[in-house]
């Protein structure tokens, strides 16, 4: 193949792949933006975690997922903390808040190991069964399922991270197959508003 | 002579050697989210051969045991993992294994990093058994590898 028409293949690639700030969300916009949910859990150091007021003020990123999850969940978050390497002055402002629903295997030492590969920041949440379908609930998403025994075992759970904006509102929703560039765009979008603005 | 029916044949086994390709399947893009637990995906293309294949399993020295699985999509948004007994490649067809969808897991997978090379037997119905190497990657790039 021609190289000048290689050149133009690469440029187009290149320009899917990145969309610069657009001043819009690429996420699932959450429109209107609701209410943060109120829900307190454990974190991995074994003190309580009132999600709504720890993250008050901040960009707020929260995911439900477990340890043991090799396909979906490292890939959110190992994408987050790239683009937290990014644009670190959004990083500083932003919580990423870890929930496992699956007390019964992830322990606090667990889930801070599994948290660490990607950012010592991350905060990890964990409580009891009731506890977390109910921060689930609150959050708007399905409670996980989960089913089987010893090493065969399921676990259903909801696939996007939930953004809640410095504001206290979730504005938007970002599922799997959320690019690193779509994440920079949007943490940059979201940093922004803060309380009385959308 | 027989040197060059050697060389030949060592020309043969490189070009196989390069793109991973026996008995005509071949293999591309093979890939490995570096583990962030006791578990990995691997994720690859496979496009058939003359014959139509089945996909039977894996193994590596790397893991304890090797898994076909499916991510699944419910309709409420909500994913979930299922085993897989195999996966059909038909003649000439394709059959991609990527993140969120079916991939391969690693069973207690060794600690390897981004750079390392993972050697996975693929096991196949009519194929025979043969082996291929996977790149390790960070899992934050495995949807733009």
């Amino acid at each position: 193949m021609p190289t000048a028409v290689l050149l133009v293949i690469a440029l187009f690639v290149a320009a899917c792949g990145r969309n610069v700030a657009s001043g819009e969300l690429q996420g699932v916009v959450v429109d209107p933006p609701q209410p943060k949910p109120s829900f307190t859990l454990t974190d991995t150091s074994g003190e309580p975690y009132e999600f709504a007021a720890e993250t008050e003020g901040k960009l707020a990123l929260l995911y439900f997922g477990y340890v043991n999850c090799p396909d979906i969940c490292p890939v959110h978050l190992a994408q987050i903390a790239e683009v937290f390497d990014q644009i670190p002055e959004v990083a500083r402002d932003t919580e990423v808040v870890f929930v496992s629903v699956d007390p019964d295997r992830d322990s606090r030492d667990e889930i801070r190991t599994f948290l660490d590969n990607f950012d010592s920041r991350f905060i990890g949440l964990t409580g009891t069964r009731a506890e977390l379908d109910k921060a689930q609930t609150e959050a708007g998403v399905p409670p996980a399922v989960i089913e089987g025994e010893g090493d065969e075992y399921t676990v259903d759970h909801a696939g996007w991270v939930i953004a809640y904006a410095p504001d206290g509102r979730h504005h938007a929703n970002y599922p799997f197959g959320t690019r690193q560039s779509e994440w920079a765009n949007d943490l940059q979008i979201l940093a922004a508003r803060k309380g009385g603005s959308r | 002579m027989r040197l060059r029916l050697l060389s030949g044949l060592a020309a043969v086994f490189a070009l196989l050697g390069a793109c991973s390709s026996v008995g005509a399947v071949e293999i591309r893009d093979a890939r490995i989210a570096a583990p962030t637990g006791p578990n990995a995906a691997l994720y690859f293309t496979a496009t058939g051969g003359d014959g139509d294949d089945r996909l039977l399993g894996a193994r590596s020295t790397a893991a304890s045991e090797v898994q076909i699985h499916e991510t699944t999509n419910g309709e409420d948004g909500t994913v979930g993992m299922r085993q897989v007994e195999g996966l059909d490649l038909p003649a000439g067809g394709t059959l991609m294994l990527e993140p969120g969808g079916v991939h391969m897991m690693l069973i207690d997978v060794e600690r390897v990093e981004p750079g390392d090379e993972v050697d996975v037997t693929l096991v196949w119905e009519n194929g025979g058994e043969w082996t291929i190497a996977a790149a390790v990657v960070d899992p934050a790039d495995i949807l733009d590898e």
